[in-house]
């Protein structure tokens, strides 16, 4: 059995892409890129309402004092969509990403345990092409213009959680923004008397940011959670220069989880942005329309009972949610419908989840289709 | 268990290998906020520095020489051939019956029908300082020894022409040494170019048909033939530019080199996707009618003046940069240099130099002359670029 525990840990580091990044989008193209959901597969099939309370999610430090043996979880989703946008549409556009991992573990003989864990915060990976003509030396020139970045701004958070009481875990984090993206631009003439142009850079990103968190199991039924999360700036680099600096949102999260019975538990997160800081920015350079704030709120209701009760649990989810950019007055939107179940193998030593999610984003002129699957592994040794 | 860790294998190795994000853009309102803008202009003072240099190939170097007439000048071949032996094959001569001469023909004026080209006996002290002006009296009727018609169908290859022995009779009083010279039909105008001996040493022969004294005492033919052990070409003068004025092409060839002045903020930081040579020509280009002038431009690996290496092998890069000038063309010219203005961002220790050369140098009189930076019709750049696309984020 540990065998095939360690044959699909392979397997999963083999198949995961090297970089940490997110499901692509339509509107990931806008502004500083698209928000990335650093939680893992279980909680995604679950519509997110368990974000606040999943370890192996980094959006509440307090869950890390969940960790109570070390343990590793590594996450692929890969994403299928169409989009369309006015009259133009595109189908068939498809990517495989490691948005989120995370190893953590317990202190020995102390009610403190730790995890480091990356995430994607941004995602900035497109690939665009268009045709125009241009009219030089009084003479009109076919062009083709294809115009691609692949990165994004990686969260690398460092975590303590201690469990005050039994009933009670706190957390803080430290997140170590960085990353970066790859771009390029080609052009080709269809007139041979032009040479086609073909410009490359690296975007480097770095910035700090700091999150603290509170669980609280109020009743054996009934769990709450609260945290706060604040980047400071977004430093934008090319080469050894500052291009740019944005000012990073303040993020509010909450969350509810109720078991009525064991077998049954419902959970609810709502996370609130505030993008203000960035708008000012973009706005003075002219970018993308950035909105003030996006809510985010995610329920999901698990059937079957715990992960560790040897039954396959059924995990049904729904998820609203606001997108940040937009090249309009219109913030666009994002629904998504999930669903999920997990395995466990090796006597709880290894876990495999699987989520899969339909996603319908729209808003700016635009509408996005998506499907993503996602996977995850943990493994306990 | 085996079964259910086999098809979770599957599942993921199927969704792991998909990638394709690649799609037309929504723009404006889901393109990156990237404008790629494509700048044209004209940069006057673009040129400094430029000279012309002559004599990088001289007539007897050049592996083509130009018979011609009616154009700047008449241009005539010479040819000194190797000594013939005594004997043939160890036979006393008894009497030369006759020579046939046979030459290489390489280009020739295509409208010109009936193509002559004149045989004459030269002197066989001739050599490679002989000048026009001295064998032009060897080149009369009385030193004729033949015509060679060049059928229009033959635009290349050997032609030959046999002429008596007796027009060759003071062979023996010559040191055995035969020396000819080639003339342009003088009825026509036009160009024909003959391989030199530098191009193969084979190109021209002289061949003997003689009766000779056998071991045996009874007459017999035989015949031998000797190389060329000198050649070049002769012309009468051309007129030398003015002082303001450059030239590239014509014998012996000259070059010119350039320098340019183009300003950072385009060919350190931009993209150059087109730069253009534009020259004002001082006069007709000359040199025979029909021809063309070949004009080329080179980059340098370093500038240490007119005897700069070039970047790039010559053969590599003759296909670029070119114009095709007909003689006697009086209009400007445009000569495509974005494949060396293109390099310098990348490679800034480049010399931002050029020559300007003939692809034949040394093998005609086609010459090229414009104005140089030093009067108002000064050559100038016109450059088409793409400034960098990327600034920040947006």
């Amino acid at each position: 059995m540990m065998r095939k525990a360690l044959v699909s840990t392979l397997l999963i580091c083999c198949t995961i892409p090297a970089t940490s990044q997110a499901q692509s989008s339509v509107y990931g193209i806008l502004g500083l890129g698209f928000p990335g959901r650093p939680i893992g597969t279980r909680t995604r099939a679950g519509g997110g309402g368990m974000a606040m309370f999943d370890a192996r999610s980094v959006l509440n430090p307090a869950t890390v004092a969940g960790f109570q043996r070390i343990s590793v979880a590594v996450v692929s989703g890969t994403t299928l969509r169409n989009y369309t946008v006015q009259d133009s549409t595109v189908e068939g556009l498809s990517d495989t990403r490691s948005p989120i991992g995370i190893i953590g573990g317990n202190l020995r003989r102390t009610p403190v345990s730790f995890a480091l864990s990356y995430s994607t915060y941004l995602e900035r990976t497109y690939d665009v092409f268009t045709e125009d003509t241009v009219v030089i030396r009084s003479e009109p020139i076919a062009v083709k213009d294809r115009i691609s970045e692949d990165g994004a701004v990686v969260d690398i958070r460092g975590a303590l959680g201690v469990r005050v009481t039994s009933w009670l875990s706190v957390g803080g984090g430290v997140h170590v923004l960085s990353g970066s993206s790859k771009r390029s631009t080609r052009r080709e003439f269809s007139s041979p008397d032009y040479f086609d142009v073909l410009d490359t850079d690296r975007l480097v990103f770095s910035g700090l940011g700091f999150s603290a968190g509170v669980l609280a199991s109020l009743d054996p039924r009934l769990t709450v959670a609260a945290a706060i999360r604040s980047d400071g700036k977004l430093d934008t680099g090319l080469d050894s220069s500052t291009v740019g600096e944005f000012d990073l949102p303040l993020s509010y999260a909450a969350g509810l989880t109720i078991a009525p019975v064991p077998a049954i538990r419902l959970a609810t997160t709502a996370i609130m942005t505030t993008w203000s800081g960035v708008s000012a920015d973009l706005a003075a350079i002219g970018g993308a329309n950035a909105f003030d704030h996006t809510w985010d709120v995610g329920t999901g209701l698990e059937l079957g009972g715990s992960s560790r009760s040897g039954r396959v649990p059924l995990l049904l989810g729904f998820r609203y949610a606001e997108l940040p950019f937009s090249p309009t007055q219109e913030q666009p939107t994002e629904l998504s419908f999930s669903g999920g179940t997990n395995f466990v193998f090796a006597n709880g030593r290894v876990m495999f989840d699987l989520s899969l999610e339909r996603i319908l984003r729209d808003g700016g002129r635009a509408e996005e289709r998506a499907w993503y699957l996602s996977f995850s592994l943990t493994v306990s040794p | 268990m085996a079964k259910r860790h086999a098809w979770l294998s599957v599942a993921l190795l199927t969704a792991a290998c998909a990638e394709d994000v690649m799609a037309p853009g929504a723009c404006p309102d889901y393109c990156p906020a990237i404008n790629i803008q494509v700048l044209d202009s004209i940069i006057p003072g673009s040129i400094e520095r430029d000279s012309s240099y002559r004599g990088y190939v001289d007539p007897h170097e050049a592996i083509r020489m130009e018979v011609s007439r009616g154009g700047v000048a008449e241009s005539r071949v010479v040819m000194r051939f190797f000594p013939f032996p005594e004997e043939i094959n160890s036979d006393s001569i008894v009497a030369i019956d006759s020579f046939q001469i046979s030459l290489l023909l390489q280009k020739r004026s295509a409208d010109v029908s009936d193509l002559e080209l004149a045989i004459f006996r030269l002197p066989p002290g001739v050599d490679t300082a002989t000048t026009f002006q001295e064998l032009d009296p060897f080149f009369q009727d009385s030193t004729k020894l033949g015509t060679l018609v060049v059928p229009d169908s033959v635009t290349g290859g050997t032609i030959s022409a046999v002429f008596p022995g007796a027009l060759l009779a003071n062979l023996t009083a010559d040191s055995m040494v035969a020396a000819i010279g080639v003339a342009f039909g003088p009825a026509l105008t036009g160009f024909a170019h003959l391989a030199a001996v530098d191009f193969v040493d084979s190109a021209t022969t002289l061949a003997r048909f003689a009766q000779v004294d056998t071991a045996s005492g009874e007459l017999a033919e035989a015949s031998d033939s000797v190389r060329v052990e000198m050649d070049t070409y002769v012309f009468s003068e051309v007129p030398p530019p003015d002082p303001t004025v450059l030239a590239v092409g014509g014998a012996p060839a000259a070059r010119v080199l350039m320098r340019t002045v183009l300003p950072a903020d385009i060919v350190d930081s931009a993209h150059v996707v087109r730069a253009t040579l534009l020259l004002l020509p001082a006069g007709p280009a000359l040199g025979a009618p029909g021809d063309t002038v070949f004009v080329r431009v080179q980059p340098l690996a370093t500038d240490v003046g007119p005897k700069s290496p070039f970047l790039n092998a010559l053969e590599d890069t003759l296909a670029l940069g070119k114009a095709d000038i007909p003689v006697g063309a009086l209009e400007p010219v445009r000569i495509e240099v974005t494949h060396i203005v293109a390099q310098w961002r990348d490679n800034p220790d480049l010399p931002r130099t050029f020559i300007l050369m003939t692809q034949f140098e040394g093998q005609s009189l086609a010459e090229f002359r414009f104005h140089s930076s030093e009067g108002i019709e000064s050559p100038i750049m016109q450059v088409t670029y793409v400034p960098p696309a990327f600034t920040g984020v947006r």
